[in-house]
């Protein structure tokens, strides 16, 4: 009787499998989900006085990104795919904001957005990174590549739940595609902190995230990998009489360790071993 | 070139334990080879415990996204009693197609060669005996009493609660219930020197409660491998996923029906799952659910052609007699590692003097 059981069990655990396997495909996780949802319209005033693309305006469906400029005044966004980087999309704005697809539904993945404003013999550029849900190539060639002008690219793009307080991130700093050593670059956070940065002989400026959110900030229902705040990195550069301002917003995510005990996690490992212990008794029996 | 491997790899377990090194390296540090981003990755439907909180891995496996899109594509889509457009059935179909090739080709030899849990419960397994700690085989009631327990894990940790977690019956926080539990993602991750995910979550009562349940098991399969062999592998859903499909892979195990097997058995005491199926049947119903094509039986099958590893009609490994007695001079069927014996060599009278 138990075997029939058993036998039945097995039979459902089939049939719900093949059923799931039909309506589901094995996908990539851990693409950062927040940046993939759009905020609410109404977002309160920037917190920085530095050009930044954010998500802003009404929410757009899924597979689409809403998206507005602050401190910029650019009626274009270039958007960059990972899987075609030499052959930007010009999207040009709907009302006050900017509605941001992939090229096509099945090749997602991480793009970069880039607008760009000339005011008399000033350069503004604004950039971020944006991640769809469908998958799309690694995006590597994507943030090697030089677009001209003043640039600020991460090192990577993060995959595995963000950058993170406490974390070391590496950037870029480059002009016309060639690295700028000894450029001073201004980082700002939405929790407040305000730092400078010095590239190195390679042009790159290594952050080190400050741990400035503050506790009450995080969702106490979503936790420390749905909460989040924004960070801007932004160089000047003088070239040829004009003055380019160049700056890379995205997002960090609070210290995981905020909310987990590493002496708790210790304490149920060395629990689970202790449990584990009366099997290396000496007298030797075979389970009943 | 056969005799060249035969050299290098005198036994089927030699050639095993070289994949598993090479398989461990990949599915814990295999970013620095493959790369970093997911799209990059071997596959991220890997059929074998390569954890994607381990953020060095070369592949993701099957179970994180399984999870995922029972949560966030078909829990929330029954709510919405969305039709399932083209933008779900097309992407899916592809993705998946992924993990199909994967399995059709090497099947439940993911278990046995590729996964890193198993491969860190072996090696654990092979010390404690080293140290001559005692021994637990499971008898034939009780390995068959444990089957339905990786089934029950897999229909309700890895479908059923992430799909009530989309629905909103079930909290958010449990959209991943059966990778809170997971150990490989403790013992990968410790690998890579992360302390994260052995931190114990104090989000919720459910985080707290199943990260607790993680740390636990990942504790007890520590130090119950030095003891018993494979003790996660009988209870892991991966094993019961890959069960579904044994019988389309090219990859499987073959035993013919000999009339010697009913004095011998053997096979059963080789097996690190303890499946008395491998010495009591034949045919189909010898390559068992709980199989991880690890090939021991074959190797301690003491006749010729009995047990074999084919993939498609090719016979990778067949059982030898003139093998098993080569290999019981250095392992005993159970796993017991033999004693090295030094011998004098005889001197002969001639040479006196």
């Amino acid at each position: 009787m138990r075997d029939q059981a058993f036998a039945e069990l097995r039979r459902a655990a089939l049939r719900l499998l093949c059923l799931s396997m039909i309506a589901c495909g094995a996908q990539a996780h851990g693409d950062a989900p927040a940046s993939s949802r759009p905020e609410a319209a109404d977002s309160p005033p920037f917190w920085s006085t530095l050009p930044a693309i954010i998500p802003g305006g009404a929410r757009a469906e899924r597979g689409k990104a809403s998206l507005v400029a602050f401190n910029i005044a650019s009626t274009d966004l270039q958007v960059y795919n990972p899987n075609q980087p030499d052959s930007p999309v010009k999207q040009a704005q709907e009302g006050k904001r900017w509605l941001v697809a992939p090229a096509s539904p099945d090749k997602g993945g991480h793009h970069w957005l880039m607008a760009r404003e000339t005011r008399g013999n000033e350069t503004v550029t604004a950039t971020t990174a944006w991640t769809f849900p469908a998958k799309g190539d690694a995006p590597t060639r994507l943030l090697q590549q030089s677009r001209g002008g003043l640039e600020i690219t991460p090192d990577r793009i993060p995959e595995h739940g963000g950058m993170r307080e406490g974390e070391d991130w590496s950037f870029h700093v480059r002009f016309d595609g060639m690295p700028l050593a000894g450029t001073t670059v201004r980082f700002e956070t939405e929790a407040g902190t305000r730092s400078l940065v010095v590239t190195d002989a390679q042009g790159i400026a290594r952050v080190a995230f400050p741990r400035d959110i503050n506790p009450a900030d995080i969702d106490p229902q979503a936790g420390a990998t749905r909460t989040r705040k924004g960070f801007i990195l932004a160089a000047e550069h003088q070239a040829n009489g004009m003055r380019h301002l160049s700056a890379f917003n995205f997002y960090y995510y609070p210290d995981l360790m905020r909310e987990r005990s590493l002496s708790g996690g210790f304490g149920f490992l060395a629990l689970g071993m202790l449990l584990a212990l009366p099997l290396l008794r000496r007298k030797e029996t075979d389970h009943a | 070139m056969p005799d060249v491997l035969k050299s290098l790899f005198p036994t089927l377990s030699r050639l095993r334990f070289v994949v598993q090194i090479l398989t461990l390296f990949i599915t814990v540090w295999g970013s620095t080879v493959v790369g970093y981003y997911a799209a990059e990755k071997i596959s991220t439907a890997l059929p074998s415990l390569s954890c994607a909180y381990d953020k060095n891995n070369g592949g993701y496996c099957v179970l994180i996204p399984l999870q995922h899109q029972m949560h966030h594509r078909i829990g929330e889509s029954l709510v919405k009693a969305q039709q399932i457009t083209q933008q779900v059935v097309l992407p899916t179909l592809i993705a998946l197609g992924s993990f199909l090739i994967f399995f059709a080709i090497l099947g439940k030899a993911f278990c046995g060669w590729v996964c890193p849990l198993g491969t860190i419960q072996e090696w654990i397994n092979k010390l404690g005996r080293r140290f001559n700690r005692p021994q637990h085989q499971l008898d034939n009631t009780t390995a068959k009493r444990a089957r339905p327990v990786k089934w029950l894990i897999l229909l309700g940790l890895v479908f059923l609660v992430p799909i009530l977690a989309g629905m909103g019956i079930a909290p958010h926080s449990m959209g991943n219930p059966y990778c809170d539990i997971c150990p490989s993602r403790i013992a990968t991750t410790l690998l890579t020197g992360d302390p994260e995910q052995i931190a114990l979550k104090q989000t919720s009562t459910g985080s707290m409660i199943l990260s607790a349940i993680a740390n636990l098991l990942t504790g007890f399969t520590l130090i119950g491998a030095l003891a018993m062999r494979q003790p996660f592998c009988r209870i892991c859903p991966m094993l019961a996923m890959n069960a579904t499909f044994r019988h389309l892979s090219l990859t499987r195990l073959v035993k013919i029906e000999n009339e010697k097997c009913d004095k011998c058995g053997i096979c059963t005491k080789a097996c690190p799952m303890d499946i008395p199926e491998i010495h009591h049947r034949h045919g189909r119903q010898a390559f068992n659910e709980d199989c991880t094509l690890c090939g021991r039986c074959a190797e301690f099958c003491p006749d010729d052609g009995i047990i074999q590893v084919k993939f498609g009609p090719f016979a990778l490994f067949s059982s030898r007699r003139d093998y098993y007695k080569n290999r019981v001079k250095v392992e005993s069927p159970d796993g017991m590692p033999k004693p090295l014996k030094f011998v004098r060599k005889p001197v002969s009278h001639g040479d006196a003097g």
